[in-house]
């Protein structure tokens, strides 16, 4: 696949010599939506920081737009690289607006006054994720689903080809959790390349292209399977990854159903 | 709440109302204290001379003084609470003032009155707080990254350690030392005037430009690392320079006055409710307004006990803590603050 955005070949990766991800290899192509599942600690987290550029795997390569990662200084990365992180929040008062603002920092010199075309880009941004309301509001006070829609608008005012989003849905409700990956399903018809992390078997089988499934770390490489959903969602691997037992209700809006 | 995007004319309005407010309260505090000095004579020309020279010899300086000073813990404050992720730091939390303090204090110890104030104390002051964040730097720091809990610590525990040591000696020290160990400790402005200006004068306006160099990458911070990281921001570099260099700016601060407590928590809070979160904006402003207070302060302190002193910390945090709480009170009635 030439047109891979992101392209992860034999990476290992991990912290003070613990090795978290084994021998992965992966890609996400422009018009992409890959969804990432796999247990806690499996180092779902730690692939989109390796996706990102921020953590350098020990082995293997990533390269982000046909250019290895470790040739790309930060400020490049993050004009390729839009990341979704799970972050607390803001510490003082910041309107929505500000908040996709910061969206354009790779673009601008270190101090820089926001002009006609970044105002024009932060709201463009934000009637994108159909947030434009929400403008003059403080991130703080926001409901979980605005403050997604917000923060995927400041992903979007940052460009870039490749979105990484790592668990947008977790404290949302039913809706705000289908709302946001029916947005990542729109953003990735527009063209980007789009990662996400996620726990939502189901949704992510609706929503994604593709689905990778990962197995935490010691127990080889760390793919368990990688492919359409309707190939990919069984009970095998629903076992192999989350040693559990299911059944798979297969269809247009594929069942999980969990035996206790 | 406004959507507050910082646009050049945003920048230079708030600029030039921090200017305004600065040089009002230069005047303001100036021309009161033992002496009253007519401002309208000074302007007009029919001021005696000895009123000049109680304006501009006398009281300028010591205003300039209070202000830069001022300005400089303002902007350290908010610096330390970007840095931090806290809303409660302000820039002695990390063992400066400690460190500074018991410089201080052994210099006096040492060589008592004999020799001027600036003299001994001041170089004694900027070891003590320069040691104090070799400390606290080389006991957080890991492999280049310092972590804001560790740092934090470190920074109590490196507080702690000297003020320990500064009771150690103010114990054994002399009725007299014990006084003037008490008056330095509380910090004041009687008698800086010169060197203390001129080392000021270098000191605040370069921390204060570093500062707001990387206003737009603390904005980053503050919003949460990963995000920053996300979005270019080399963290822990920008945790090293702010670190060392807020630092470095508050030990000249403390070499000078003494640790003057209050400043550095409350301008910054009080400058975010008028200007919101954004650090562009933010950093000018609060060093306005921290410009602002201390004089104010300071001429407080000589007023209300005229022709005693109050020491200066006492007027911070008296006048301080009630106009806190205020404008903390306000901010939630109006959420969001008021704009500017």
């Amino acid at each position: 696949m030439p047109d891979a955005v992101l392209r992860i070949d034999g990476v290992a990766a991990g912290y003070r010599g613990r090795e978290v991800l084994a021998d992965l290899s992966l890609t996400c192509a422009a018009g992409e939506l890959l969804g990432v599942l796999g247990a806690n600690g499996c180092g779902k987290t730690t692939l989109v920081r390796v996706a990102a550029g921020l953590v350098r795997p020990t082995r293997g390569s990533v390269a982000i737009g046909g250019d290895d990662a470790r040739r790309l200084d930060r400020r490049e990365l993050a004009r390729r690289v839009a990341l979704l992180a799970q972050d607390g929040g803001p510490l003082f008062p910041i309107s929505a607006l500000e908040a996709v603002l910061l969206g354009r920092h790779p673009w601008q010199p270190a101090f820089a006054f926001e002009g006609d075309e970044d105002l024009a880009l932060a709201r463009r941004a934000l009637a994108e994720v159909g947030a434009a309301e929400l403008e003059e509001r403080d991130v703080a006070t926001l409901s979980g689903g605005e403050r997604q829609r917000v923060l995927l608008a400041r992903a979007l005012c940052q460009g870039g080809a490749l979105l990484l989003c790592d668990e947008p849905t977790s404290h949302l409700d039913l809706r705000h959790q289908a709302g946001v990956f029916r947005l990542l399903r729109q953003l990735a018809d527009g063209g980007r390349a789009v990662l996400v992390v996620t726990h939502d078997v189901e949704l992510a089988a609706q929503a994604c292209d593709r689905l990778a499934f990962l197995r935490p770390p010691g127990d080889g490489p760390a793919l368990v399977a990688l492919g359409a959903p309707a190939d990919v969602l069984t009970p095998e691997v629903l076992r192999a990854t989350y040693g559990i037992d299911a059944d798979v209700e297969r269809g247009a809006a594929p069942v999980v159903r969990r035996r206790l | 709440m406004n959507p507050r995007p910082v646009t050049r004319a945003r920048f230079a309005r708030v600029l030039c109302l921090g200017a305004l407010l600065v040089l009002v309260a230069a005047a303001l505090a100036a021309s009161c204290g033992a002496e009253h000095v007519d401002l309208a004579g000074l302007v007009t020309g029919r001021a005696s001379a000895p009123e000049r020279q109680i304006f501009f010899d006398l009281r300028l300086p010591r205003v300039a003084v209070a202000a830069l000073v001022g300005g400089a813990l303002a902007v350290a404050g908010v610096a330390f609470q970007a840095l931090l992720r806290n809303p409660l730091a302000e820039p002695y939390l990390l063992g400066i003032s400690g460190g500074g303090s018991f410089g201080a204090v052994l210099s006096i110890v040492a060589v008592g009155g004999a020799v001027p104030a600036f003299a001994a104390r001041a170089p004694a002051a900027l070891a003590g707080c320069l040691l104090a964040l070799g400390l606290v730097y080389a006991a957080a720091s890991r492999r280049g990254a310092l972590h804001p809990a560790t740092l934090l610590l470190a920074g109590v525990a490196t507080n702690a350690f000297f003020l320990a040591a500064l009771a150690c000696v103010q114990y054994a020290a002399s009725p007299a030392e014990s006084q003037a160990i008490l008056r330095w400790v509380m910090g004041g402005f009687a008698g800086r005037t010169g060197p203390e200006l001129r080392l000021l004068l270098v000191a605040a306006p370069l921390c204060t430009l570093l500062v707001l160099r990387d206003a737009r990458r603390l904005d980053l911070l503050a919003f949460g690392e990963e995000t920053a990281r996300g979005l270019g921001v080399d963290v822990a570099a920008l945790r090293r320079r702010l670190f060392v260099g807020t630092s470095v700016l508050t030990a000249a601060c403390v070499a000078v006055a003494g640790p003057i407590g209050f400043v550095g928590l409350i301008v910054p809070h009080a400058a975010r409710a008028f200007v919101g979160g954004g650090h562009r904006v933010l950093v000018p402003a609060a060093f306005c307004a921290g410009a602002a207070f201390l004089p104010l302060a300071d001429a407080l302190a000589r007023l209300v006990v005229a022709p005693e002193e109050l020491p200066v910390g006492v007027v911070t945090a008296v006048v301080g803590a009630p106009a806190f709480v205020a404008l903390l009170l306000r901010a939630r009635v109006a959420e969001g603050g008021v704009d500017a």
